[in-house]
């Protein structure tokens, strides 16, 4: 049930709640996961096999791949609506033009 | 201030002579799942003393801080099958 590519659910901890990705089984009981952090805000990480929870969906994924190719994944599957996902907005921080008053 | 009648007394007697009665400081009560009722992990103190605390010391970091930390993964596993 836990292979690569399986899309689960974290139940324990700060990030209970949040969605994210299987990449890796490590061992017995840990498996590598990420969110990644720009959709479901679950950064690359090692986490126990008690504290996850495996949902029906699956993505098809080589145990190497980074995030960039993983959130292009979510965005074509149409999961991130599926699933009632919050995806936080991107900041962008634009500079104004001071207006400087000219002496004449 | 008004004291309630079912607060606990003691005797004291003072160095003149005489013998009033103290009253005993209210104590407040376990916080509690509010599903299974089970005892949390958080300070057993009074209203004004809790104000002095940082709010991460009165209440975990997870979601669902009223629940104890079984039920709320029940909640969860329940959501996605």
């Amino acid at each position: 049930m836990l292979e690569p590519g399986r899309i689960v659910l974290k139940i324990a901890g700060r990030e209970a709640g949040k969605y994210a990705v299987i990449l890796d089984n490590i061992d017995d009981n840990f498996v590598l996961i990420t969110g990644p952090k720009t959709i479901t805000g679950i950064k690359r990480r090692k986490c126990n096999i008690d504290h996850i929870e495996p949902t029906e969906h699956k993505f098809d994924i080589n145990p190497k791949a980074d995030d960039v190719s993983i959130e292009n994944l979510w965005k074509s599957s149409g999961l991130i609506e599926k699933l009632e996902i919050k995806v936080p907005m991107k900041r962008e921080f634009k500079k104004e033009p001071v207006e400087t008053k000219k002496k004449q | 201030m008004i004291i309630p009648k079912s607060t606990k007394k003691y005797k004291v007697k003072t160095p003149g002579g005489r013998t009033v009665a103290h009253f005993k400081k209210r104590k407040s009560s376990y916080a509690r799942c509010k599903k299974c009722g089970a005892k949390l992990n958080r300070p057993k103190l009074s209203v004004e003393q809790l104000k002095r605390l940082p709010k991460t010391k009165k209440r975990p970091e997870r979601p669902f801080p009223e629940l104890c930390s079984k039920c709320m993964r029940e909640h969860f596993k329940e959501k996605v099958r």
